[in-house]
């Protein structure tokens, strides 16, 4: 692999990565997939975007149609099972990327990647994910965005998912930029399944917009909504998350928690859990705790001899631990580790 | 050997005087138990010991080997040699159980002797097999989700490894059933001997059958009313506390009244459980 055009930090991670695909500056640069890929399908041709949910969704689809600088489809045969996950990465150094991603997995196809968004210098980086799980197919994604610039970063991801189909969603946003994740998801199949979390870390004078949405258009479809955040310095952290259950889709559940930590006394978080319900035959339920450290566990690892920051570091560490959790490559944890104590 | 003194020590929670001029020596290699019903003080002067942050001492000293133990925070204390069993350890999500006692044993090192992963390790499964614990917990959250009988074994286990000079263990016995309560008398036993100096808190004198100990005292009123031997600790198993009550004119020997205690300490649900037998 030519490594040369490679940020430095990555290299030991992306080296011993078994399944990526990298993208530079709008190019694939790099393929390397085992055999068991071959049914999966890429290429770079754009492909039409879906009609939008909200209007808001549409004036950014539009956005990306017309500055769009890098495209990415990926399709996945009719129950082809992937056990081995596959690595995105784009890297943006110099340049404003403006991504369109298209990823369908057809009927009973099952699937896990691991997306990486790096940018640096004064690049922006914009991406459009529209996402297509048939039915039964399962799709576990994981986003971690590395931007070291303290430019703007937006994430907009439409999901569509179909009867039976489950989607586990998680992010991990370590960016130093202005960000704003957006993540629509669609229950339009009968006990479709979608879990989305995110863990968001600001910093400095960051702003930080996390929203995620789940609408109900099925019966028994179910909707899991998790926030993690710490805001530290002058920063502010938004999360928005929205179960929404249409007229008759009994029988589904909408769930949010979110959790937080403000550091410091000039940090803002805010957390806007919203429940729109439309039927009466469904469970649904929300939470939020947001505040200061946990007095009583910091009392306690303290009674342990650790000291006040160690302490500190290792409750907010746990944070990322159900993230870390889903990653194989240890590597690739290690270097999550690494930007998290880089930002705190 | 470690020498931890307390003179006349006062101590308030929300402005309301819990501690009333505790006095203690506790010498390395003495065991104390410290005894008397519910709400009299004992986990408060356990709390107060260790600098938990919801008390504050009005009045008196705390000193160990002549170092004032007031003026030094929870950690300070910990490195000095000071280890609290606590009756409901904090939950803490994400951390797992060998990360922390890891970091807690380094903690205690300097840059260049710090622990290898490969002595870390064996020395903590040693632990575990020794307190009969599951293989598993290495890779759990701390207290998360545990048992009140595996919080207590795993307050055991990291007093085992991090090797205090003086340990108080509040209330060890609540939440244990007798097999369990067997394991940890077994392994607190194992850890005494010259130096170690231990003070246990409990209502039950069912822990000294597990754990001997030479000194005796009974709490009420914020206070130490009364000390003696082992025959102290024999009479009040046999009578109860009435007659000491009635000797020293006390009616209500609580300073903490159990709604108070409740919305103060919290609640711990094995020890109730355990109360109403």
């Amino acid at each position: 692999m030519n490594l040369t055009r490679i940020p430095k930090t990555l290299q030991p991670f992306i080296n011993t990565l078994p399944n990526v695909i990298i993208i530079e500056q709008g190019k694939i640069i790099h393929s390397q997939l085992s055999e068991s890929f071959e049914k999966l399908t890429f290429h770079d041709h754009v492909i039409g975007l879906p009609t939008m949910p909200t209007e808001e969704l549409e004036q950014m689809g539009k956005l990306n149609q017309s500055l769009m600088n890098s495209t990415l489809t990926l399709e996945l045969s009719t129950s082809a099972r992937l056990q081995e996950p596959l690595y995105v990465i784009y890297i943006s150094l110099d340049k404003d990327l403006t991504q369109r991603t298209t990823l369908h997995l057809n009927a009973s196809s099952q699937l896990t990647v691991i997306e990486y968004l790096y940018a640096a210098n004064d690049a922006t980086m914009h991406l459009f994910s529209d996402i297509k799980l048939s039915e039964f197919a399962q799709l576990n994604h994981i986003a971690i965005n590395h931007i070291t610039s303290s430019n703007a970063l937006t994430v907009n991801r439409l999901y569509d998912i179909k009867e039976g189909a489950q989607l586990d969603q998680a992010n991990v946003l370590f960016s130093n930029a202005l960000t704003h994740q957006a993540n629509h998801v669609l229950l339009n199949g009968r006990a479709a399944h979608a879990t989305s979390k995110t863990i968001g870390i600001a910093n400095k004078t960051q702003e930080m917009i996390i929203k995620t949405v789940i609408e109900h258009y099925a019966e028994q479809s179910e909707g899991y909504i998790e926030h993690y955040g710490i805001a530290s310095d002058q920063s502010t952290l938004m999360f928005e998350g929205v179960g929404k259950i249409h007229k008759n889709m009994r029988r589904s559940i909408a769930k949010q928690k979110n959790k937080g930590v403000v550091i410091g006394a000039n940090a803002r978080l805010d957390a806007n859990p919203l429940l729109l319900i439309d039927e009466y035959d469904v469970e649904a339920g929300h939470g939020a705790a947001i505040g200061r450290i946990d007095e009583l566990q910091l009392y306690y690892l303290m009674s342990r001899g650790l000291s006040l920051p160690e302490a500190e570091r290792l409750i907010i560490n746990g944070f990322l631990a159900p993230f870390s959790a889903m990653i194989e490559s240890e590597p690739l944890k290690e270097t999550l580790q690494t930007l998290l104590n880089e930002k705190l | 050997m470690a020498t931890l003194i307390i003179k006349d020590l006062h101590a308030e929670v929300e402005g309301k005087e819990i501690l009333k001029g505790v006095n203690l020596t506790l010498n390395g290699g003495e065991t104390h138990a410290i005894m008397g019903p519910n709400g009299t003080g004992k986990s408060t002067l356990a709390s107060v010991i260790m600098g938990h942050p919801r008390f504050t001492v009005t009045k008196g000293s705390i000193t160990l080997d002549g170092e004032n133990v007031l003026e030094m925070e929870t950690d300070e204390r910990a490195r000095a040699g000071l280890f609290l069993a606590m009756q409901s350890p904090a939950e803490v999500p994400g951390v797992t159980n060998s990360d922390f006692i890891k970091t807690a044993m380094n903690a205690r090192l300097k840059d260049d002797e710090k622990l290898s992963l490969f002595k870390f390790i064996r020395a903590y499964d040693k632990a575990v097999q020794e307190l009969k614990m599951n293989e598993d917990l290495p890779h759990r959250y701390l207290n998360e989700g545990f048992s009140g009988g595996e919080k207590k074994r795993n307050e055991i286990l990291q007093m085992k490894m991090l090797k205090p000079k003086i340990a108080i263990l509040d209330e060890i016995d609540s939440g244990l059933d007798i097999d369990a309560l067997k394991i940890v008398g077994e392994n607190v036993t194992s850890m005494k001997g010259n130096d170690l100096g231990l003070l246990l808190i409990t209502h039950y004198q069912r822990l000294l059958d597990y754990i001997h100990a030479e000194h005796v005292h009974v709490m009420m009123k914020g206070q130490i009313v009364r000390s003696g031997g082992v025959e102290l600790m024999q009479k009040i198993d046999d009578q109860g506390y009435d007659w000491l009550k009635e000797e020293l004119g006390i009616d209500d020997e609580r300073v903490l009244h159990e709604e108070e205690e409740r919305i103060i300490l919290g609640s711990c649900a094995t020890k109730e459980a355990l109360e109403k037998k």
